[in-house]
């Protein structure tokens, strides 16, 4: 699976956290990842896939919304 | 990145099923046309890619090493591998398609297929997509008739009748409307 949405990280119970998609919230295992709230992650699945700085992750976020309003 | 990530104890048979997804890190420039084509022959020579390039896929290696460690297991194996691609994968496709909606998803799915058709660099495979044609650099010595799985444009191994008929049931849960298992 080469595909991923991002999330923002909105609550963390030990290995679990709930990040906030574009149109959702899933709650995902972070067992991989040194995560905190306020954090952006790559999301595949329910899995954190890596971590995300907040520009760069604000900045994909802002293109995808752009491309996705010339649909 | 990702803090925790396991070793692949058979990195050739990994490269096969994360290969064909391969495209979409060319579009963004993470993976050169070239290196995808040299790692293609590699592994249709039974070489190994060299070493970490199995960490470009970073979605697959991310859940491989959940699985593994779900499975209390300290190296990505075989099985782990197949559990992923072959039954996993599709759940993983299928909410991120929910979600962005923006891609063929379709061919983001391993199917379980019967050769029906053999030419000099392709074979024709019957899956429930009906029957198209597919690489197969990553076989040898393939027969008609033989039941493999494919990913995309390539088919990626033989597997046996009776996990290919499983494989088409799981399928039938997605698609209620599925015909006849063909594997039966």
């Amino acid at each position: 699976m080469c595909i991923t949405t991002i999330g923002k990280v909105i609550k963390i119970d030990n290995n679990k956290a709930f990040v906030q998609l574009k149109k959702s919230t899933r709650e995902i295992r972070v067992d991989l990842l040194d995560v905190k709230e306020g954090d952006y992650v790559y999301v595949s699945g329910n899995l954190g896939v890596e971590k995300i700085e907040k520009k760069e992750a604000e900045q994909i976020l802002n293109d995808r919304e752009k491309i996705g309003n010339f649909k | 990145m990702t803090e925790k990530k396991l070793e692949i104890s058979n990195r050739i048979l990994f490269f096969k099923y994360a290969l064909p997804c391969a495209e979409t890190l060319i579009k963004r420039k993470n993976l050169t046309r070239e290196e995808f084509r040299k790692m293609i022959k590699q592994i249709a020579e039974g070489r190994e890619p060299e070493k970490n390039k199995e960490n470009i896929f970073k979605v697959a290696m991310a859940h491989l090493t959940f699985l593994a460690l779900e499975r209390k297991k300290d190296k990505i194996d075989d099985e782990i591998i197949r559990e992923y691609f072959l039954f996993n994968h599709d759940e993983t496709v299928e909410e991120r398609f929910e979600e962005m909606g923006d891609f063929d998803s379709e061919s983001c799915r391993t199917y379980p297929g019967i050769v029906r058709k053999i030419e000099s660099n392709r074979a024709s495979v019957e899956t429930l997509l009906g029957i198209k044609p597919y690489k197969k650099d990553f076989v040898d010595d393939l027969k008609m008739q033989d039941i493999v799985v494919v990913h995309r444009d390539f088919i990626v191994e033989k597997i046996s009748k009776k996990l290919a008929s499983k494989l088409w049931e799981l399928k039938r849960k997605q698609i209620p409307c599925l015909g006849k298992n063909i594997f039966d």
